[in-house]
């Protein structure tokens, strides 16, 4: 059977009243009216509609979505993570900054760095007056 | 009208309504079960593979742009899930030499089937023996009903690819069926 003969019996396959006239298209009607019952008989005996899952599937689904849904998915997870850190770091950096001011007066470089300004002077004139 | 109003359903769900989805569900269960249980025969992982198709295509909802009807794409999903499903059967047989040989088992299955006398559990066990590519054609086309433009749609291949396929399962299913074939 030809493949475009096969296309004409798949299209006749889905119509409800079939004649004989419509096999007379077929260079081999006998052939092409035996492929049809075949095809109709796989059709009719293995159907779709007979077929479903076990009862409460729906209900399996669903609670499956639920969890899904309540979950929340990593990214999100991760940017609320960090959210926390870069907020709670801010405010960390912002206390110590206070505190060194309040202590200090000033909140030069020595200051962060916790050197006097002194040791510092000292420290460098020390490079060149080693040696 | 029946994609207006899945499209009404979809749009609800993504808007936070997912009791909806369960609508979904209900519409299209048999039309999944009937693939699935088509590819893989009436098992336990053919469920497991069903709850998969929906939680796959409830997750991958926002994707969906409407090209096709709901029911193809998610006969889609239960395909290639179905075809995974395949393979990985297929490895495991490998790997466990002391397994049967599969031709070993499904001869044991239509055995039973025959014994039963039941015409359409003949012919699911049957499917099971045809290869993946030709089994999912005949249920897409023969079992399911669908147009083969429809059929070529779901998997990805020229009509006539699905046609010539098609010719090769029903030869394939005489042969398989032998005297419970139509005469």
């Amino acid at each position: 059977m030809k493949r475009k003969e096969v296309k004409i019996l798949l299209k006749i396959l889905d119509s409800d009243h079939i004649s004989d006239s419509e096999f007379k298209v077929f260079s081999n009607p006998e052939e092409a009216r035996m492929k049809y019952a075949e095809l109709k008989y796989l059709h009719e005996n293995a159907g779709s509609d007979q077929f479903s899952f076990s009862p409460f599937f729906k209900e399996k689904v669903m609670r499956q979505i639920y969890e899904i849904s309540k979950a929340p998915a990593f990214d999100e997870v991760l940017s609320r993570f960090m959210n926390s850190v870069m907020i709670s770091g801010a405010i960390t950096i912002v206390i110590v900054l206070l505190l060194l001011f309040a202590y200090h007066g000033q909140l030069g470089i020595d200051t962060l760095t916790g050197i006097e300004q002194d040791d510092t002077m000292n420290f460098i004139s020390s490079l060149f007056n080693e040696y | 009208m029946n994609q207006i109003n899945d499209k009404e359903v979809i749009e609800k769900v993504l808007n936070g309504n997912h009791e909806l989805f369960g609508v979904i569900i209900k519409k299209y269960e048999k039309s999944v079960a009937s693939t699935i249980k088509g590819m893989l025969g009436d098992c336990p992982e053919a469920e497991e593979v069903g709850q998969d198709t929906f939680i796959r295509c409830f997750q991958s909802l926002n994707k969906f742009r409407g090209d096709s009807s709901l029911k193809t794409y998610l006969i889609r999903i239960a395909l290639n899930l179905s075809l995974n499903e395949i393979k990985k059967r297929k490895r495991m047989m490998n790997r466990t030499s002391r397994l049967e040989d599969f031709n070993q088992v499904a001869d044991k299955v239509e055995d039973i089937a025959h014994e039963r006398n039941d015409l359409r559990d003949l012919i699911h066990k049957s499917l099971e023996r045809l290869e993946p590519k030709q089994r999912s054609v005949l249920v897409l086309r023969i079992i399911e009903g669908y147009s083969t433009k429809e059929t070529a749609k779901i998997l990805g291949v020229p009509v006539g690819t699905v046609l010539s396929r098609l010719y090769r399962a029903q030869e394939n299913m005489r042969i398989i069926l032998g005297s419970h074939w139509y005469k």
